[in-house]
């Protein structure tokens, strides 16, 4: 599903600008002549973001931003401001109601997408890819698709990799190489590649950045993604650090047609671990946009197969929630946790990695034995405790609100 | 000449000018690519019969007009949006009212310090040959060529403080 942008301008030629401009990256645009027009539509159609102008009839910027941040429906969706008006008075009104952010009229191409992908993750890096590139992506996605065929993005700078992984994968996908990590930057728009091949020893870059990179690129797209490491059998620490780091599945060089089949089995089957699953597994429980992790006390069956849990297991599980887009986990401490040393010791691990993916943790402690563990450790005392897992969850909104 | 301009001061016509400079600069280096600069308004040809006015009103009050010929009013609007425009549609009338939009914006940015200066209003395109325009004996007129690239129009400022 592509995503939305709603353009409230009483100027055709401004929605034709913008249309212009972001419309070549796969997304709908919709448009309203006016703020009244521009509410109806954006509850209607709940746009992912909304590009407003300030001076129009009927109802102006101001009043239109004003609708659209009092209606909780319609409060979360982010509002960039498309303005002749930079007064700091004006902006500053603005930005107390919820604006996001402005873009200053008269704008360049490359201003507005710049301002936009934030919201909207439509390149990779801090320069928007020209006319020429964009075309180019959509070329290829389009002739990948009308072909039938899987794309895939392989990263290695050794050339002969890259050719035989091109042809073991064979017709059924499209292979796209790269021989330095830049280069897999580049080419990493938004929701292009349902498979990364990735070398974890780049010369260029660490391996991690593509990783994320992908990652972020993928964040709002509907297809399938998988990332498949690729190492020396004798690099084990490489190996054991990208697990950590949430790559979970590897080819290990040098490899054979039928290895490459299997990952390639595996993963078509939806076995693959960075597979998005369709809702929460096991381990993580949904309360909304909050995923929660409740630790087993020691009389729990599944206390004793914990420590391993918090291992692989739980790492693959908060990948694939960072691949959904979401950011906001709620742990729930037990005293059977806390009186292990070896267990505590792998939960702080496993805190310290969780953290390193981006997530926001907030912790459940309800007493205070565990509230006054926490405060031992560097990664744990600067987290917020709250005593149930339900005011940890309001506790997420309470900040999105206060931000907004 | 400052160049942005106190809330309190009385605005020359040397600050206009370099507001109505700098906005132009502004809009054709980013939506045309093209540099910009004030000439003589004697040195724009053509009889023009396309004007895209705004009004303004606050500290300063009055309206910023451009004068453009169809086929001017037909380039800038196929320049802004990237598409041959031959006929003076309500495409290209679309586009030179925010152009003018835009220039006014830019002048509002230059003379405000934090606070609003004047609020301006939604524009209008009036199409006629040798249109005539009044304004209050003590008022500022104030009349620009503007040369960008192939573009060539002027622009008229009529302003009461």
């Amino acid at each position: 599903m592509s995503k939305k942008i709603l353009t409230i301008d009483d100027s055709k030629t401004l929605r034709m600008i913008v249309g212009k401009h972001l419309r070549p990256f796969q997304v709908e645009i919709l448009e309203a002549e006016n703020g009244l027009i521009g509410v109806e539509v954006a509850r209607r159609e709940k746009p992912d973001l909304i590009l407003l102008d300030y001076n129009m009839p009927v109802l102006d910027g101001y009043h239109t931003l004003t609708e659209l941040k009092t209606d909780p429906d319609l409060k979360p969706i982010p509002v960039i401001m498309l303005t002749t008006e930079t007064v700091k008075d004006t902006v500053m009104k603005l930005i107390k109601l919820g604006l996001r952010d402005y873009v200053a009229k008269p704008f360049t191409r490359d201003t507005l997408l710049l301002k936009v992908n934030p919201v909207l993750n439509l390149f990779v890096g801090d320069t928007p890819p020209s006319e020429a590139e964009v075309a180019s992506w959509t070329a290829g996605v389009q002739a990948a698709e009308a072909a039938g065929k899987i794309r895939v993005l392989v990263v290695d700078d050794k050339e002969n990799v890259l050719k035989i992984l091109k042809e073991y994968l064979g017709e059924a996908y499209d292979v796209v190489t790269a021989e330095t990590g830049q280069a897999a930057i580049n080419k990493l728009p938004s929701g292009q590649f349902e498979w990364l091949f990735l070398d974890l020893d780049l010369p260029d870059m660490h391996s991690y950045q593509i990783f994320d990179a992908y990652r972020e690129a993928m964040k709002h797209s509907s297809k399938k993604k998988r990332v498949i490491g690729m190492s020396l059998r004798t690099a084990q620490k490489e190996i054991q650090d990208a697990r950590a780091k949430g790559i979970m599945e590897f080819l290990l060089k040098p490899f054979t047609k039928e290895d490459v089949q299997k990952i390639i089995e595996k993963g078509s089957q939806g076995t693959g671990q960075q597979a998005k699953p369709e809702k929460p597994a096991g381990l993580l429980q949904a309360h909304g946009n909050v995923r929660v992790l409740s630790c087993p006390d020691a009389t729990d069956p599944a206390y004793a197969e914990f420590g391993n849990v918090l291992g692989h297991e739980l790492m693959r599980e908060v990948g694939n929630m960072a691949d959904e887009g979401l950011n906001r986990l709620v742990i729930r401490l037990t005293p059977g946790i806390i009186s292990s040393f070896p267990l505590a010791k792998r939960f702080i691990g496993a805190l310290n990695q969780i953290q390193g993916l981006g997530i926001n943790v907030r912790l459940v402690a309800d007493t205070e034995k565990m509230k006054e563990w926490l405060n031992h450790y560097s990664e744990t005392k600067e987290l917020a405790v709250s005593e149930s897992i339900e005011s940890a969850v309001k506790s997420f909104d309470e900040v999105m609100a206060n931000a907004s | 000449m400052n160049s942005r301009v106190g809330m309190h001061a009385v605005v020359s016509k040397p600050d206009y000018a370099a507001g109505i400079a700098r906005a132009m600069k502004d809009i054709f280096a980013n939506m045309f690519n093209e540099q910009a600069g004030l000439v003589a308004e004697g040195e724009i040809p053509g009889d023009t019969s396309v004007s895209s006015v705004v009004g303004f009103a606050g500290r300063i009050s009055g309206f910023l007009c451009l004068h453009l010929t169809r086929e001017v009013a037909c380039g800038l609007a196929s320049g802004l949006l990237g598409m041959e425009l031959t006929e003076l549609d309500d495409t290209v009338r679309d586009a030179v009212g925010e152009i003018v939009n835009m220039l006014a914006g830019g002048l509002k940015n230059h003379l405000s310090h934090n606070e609003e200066y004047f609020k301006i209003s939604v524009p209008s395109v009036i199409e006629g040959q040798g249109i005539s325009t009044y304004a209050p004996a003590d008022a500022e007129k104030m009349m620009f060529g503007v040369s960008a690239g192939k573009y060539q129009f002027k622009v008229q400022l009529v302003v009461e403080q």
